[in-house]
């Protein structure tokens, strides 16, 4: 690839790039949480609306993933059959 | 280099017109997904208007279910941030 920037221009835009694909991977993981949480709380659309039970199962779904995926990983470092 | 300055910022926009652009494409999709489930499980020979209903009140849904999971989980990595 030829390049018409500098130098210092090519790494800002390295950097850009960098902080862009974290930004579409969070954006992914929320999808991925929207659909897997979804599927657990919500049941039916009778409203349009979320109820307050609805809201508190998809905040209880977001943390409990989280918390497994965290439990998983402790667990793995402090066994030894690893 | 201030033709490179000016192409530097339409690069960058056009990385984030494209981001913003699969951001909603995926949404949508999820959308299609989830709410054809939920109100088509007996799909008849064409969308009836009680069909279009269920659509239309699970489209609002998951668009809220799509913020309410945001706000959790970014309040969440930015606890586990604080730490």
């Amino acid at each position: 690839m030829s390049s018409k920037f500098d130098e210092a221009t090519q790494r800002e835009l390295q950097g850009f790039v960098e902080q862009e694909t974290a930004k579409a991977q969070m954006q992914s993981t929320i999808h991925e949480f929207t659909n897997r949480c979804w599927e657990s709380c919500i049941p039916s659309a009778k409203s349009n609306q979320l109820d307050s039970k609805e809201t508190q199962c998809l905040q209880n779904c977001v943390g409990r993933f989280i918390d497994t995926s965290v439990f998983i990983v402790k667990r793995l470092q402090t066994s030894n059959s690893f | 280099m201030e033709v490179s300055g000016a192409n530097k910022e339409e690069v960058k926009q056009q990385v984030r017109k494209e981001m913003a652009m699969a951001n909603a494409q995926e949404l949508i999709n999820n959308i299609n997904k989830n709410c054809y489930k939920m109100c088509l499980s007996t799909p008849g020979t064409s969308l009836s208007s009680a069909d279009e209903g269920c659509l239309a009140r699970c489209m609002d849904k998951f668009l809220a279910s799509w913020d309410v999971v945001s706000r959790a989980y970014v309040t969440r990595v930015q606890q586990e941030n604080g730490h």
